[in-house]
């Protein structure tokens, strides 16, 4: 005869099976010393399920797509794993890129036009395009006080990915998945110098490309 | 060294794991489109059970964000060459990290050290949990291992050959009193 911790355990891989199941609707089914083990064994099936078929459809509105995406830009730019992190640390911070730049460009002492040029170079590191080396500890401590992180740990993602990918690996092969995000707007080239053709380089230039 | 073959998706998911990932690194090295979709395999196949577990273990706010930052790193890992094989086990190995540093630590970033340093790392009651059913598995000889792995897979005991269904829930039923010992919720010593 099957238990309740059997029954559940079977109907959850079952749910599992077919589609995505939330473990948590089965749990709250059990308490105590039931609800210890139905959970220990849950984990043990999710440990050793396969690879779920890939769904193109379900791919697209996946949050799977986001961090394909992610570490697409990380692994063929050359911000490191920026892209991949700094979105992620401002969602921690339930932070707006615009407010991220808002912010990073008060604590440079951007003015006027140079706050378009802050917001470009942002752009850059989140979608890769930015010479992490380039980039100054002033940038990253005042960036890292706002998305609630160290200098460290922003400097050491900067180093990470991109940068010790294999060489003669071209970006764009890991970037072709899925629909751009409208945030980012087309991709970009690499930027390793001033902020915009023509424009003279100035503080913001030399905070975020000369490090 | 053979010219790169692009694949078609249909043929990317007939791939298991590490061939696909061998793939994916040819792709991405070759420049050709198919390095994002074999990526985007692996994403998105491994993202719901992955998250699945963490909901178990860890605050609702905070599963989304521990959930992509542990994909992050299992498919950065293919290609800094800490990747040594076997991505669902490599999977599993930095989700209980994860778990493990969110308790330690709160919000934050996988740390990304050595394997050799994560095994030697202290565990905590999160870590443990998964332990625990692995120690109780350990503990059977390697019939009733087989059996139970089977079972944990969501085979029913007229699926697994070469036992009679009596004794698959009794070596199940064993299985889970040993279980609940090293969960704390019973004797540790119970026979498996």
């Amino acid at each position: 005869m099957t238990d309740i911790v059997e029954h559940l355990l079977q109907q959850f891989i079952q749910a599992d099976r077919a589609g995505e199941a939330d473990p948590l609707a089965y749990l709250e089914r059990v308490e105590g010393a039931e609800r210890a083990e139905l959970a220990a064994l849950i984990d043990g099936y999710l440990a050793r399920a396969p690879r779920r078929p890939f769904d193109r459809e379900g791919f697209e509105t996946s949050r799977a797509r986001a961090v394909t995406e992610e570490v697409g830009r990380s692994l063929g730019g050359v911000s490191g794993e920026w892209p991949a992190l700094l979105p992620r640390l401002r969602h921690r911070a339930k932070l707006r890129r615009a407010q991220v730049v808002a912010n990073l460009a008060e604590a440079l002492g951007a003015r006027g036009a140079q706050t378009e040029k802050v917001a470009r170079y942002y752009h850059g590191m989140e979608q890769g395009t930015l010479p992490a080396d380039g980039v100054s500890d002033r940038v990253l401590d005042a960036l890292a006080r706002i998305v609630g992180t160290t200098a460290q740990e922003l400097r050491d993602a900067g180093r990470a990915a991109g940068g010790s990918a294999p060489r003669g690996v071209p970006g764009t092969a890991f970037a072709r998945i899925g629909v751009p995000d409208p945030e980012y707007g087309p991709a970009e080239e690499r930027m390793p110098g001033g902020g915009g053709a023509g424009e003279p380089r100035d503080e913001i230039d030399e905070a975020f490309t000369s490090a | 060294m053979p010219p790169f073959r692009p694949r078609a998706q249909h043929e990317l998911e007939r791939l298991d794991d590490d061939a696909l990932i061998a793939y994916m690194r040819e792709a991405g090295a070759a420049g050709h489109e198919s390095a994002g979709l074999a990526l985007g395999m692996l994403a998105y196949g491994y993202r719901s059970r992955v998250r699945a577990r963490v909901s178990m273990k860890i605050p609702a706010q905070d599963v989304d964000d521990v959930t992509d930052e542990i994909l992050a790193k299992a498919l950065f890992s293919t290609f800094d060459g800490s990747y040594g094989g076997q991505f669902g086990a490599w999977m599993n190995t930095i989700t209980q990290r994860a778990i493990a540093d969110y308790h330690r630590r709160g919000p934050g970033r996988v740390k990304a050290e050595p394997l050799d340093e994560r095994e030697a790392a202290p565990e905590d009651d999160e870590v443990e949990t998964g332990d625990a059913l692995e120690r109780a598995l350990a503990a059977l000889n390697p019939g009733h291992r087989s059996v139970i792995e089977l079972w944990l897979r969501g085979y029913g005991a007229q699926e697994i050959d070469g036992v009679s269904d009596a004794n698959v829930h009794q070596i199940v039923s064993r299985f889970r009193r040993a279980l609940r010992g090293q969960l704390g919720l019973g004797p540790k010593d119970e026979a498996a």
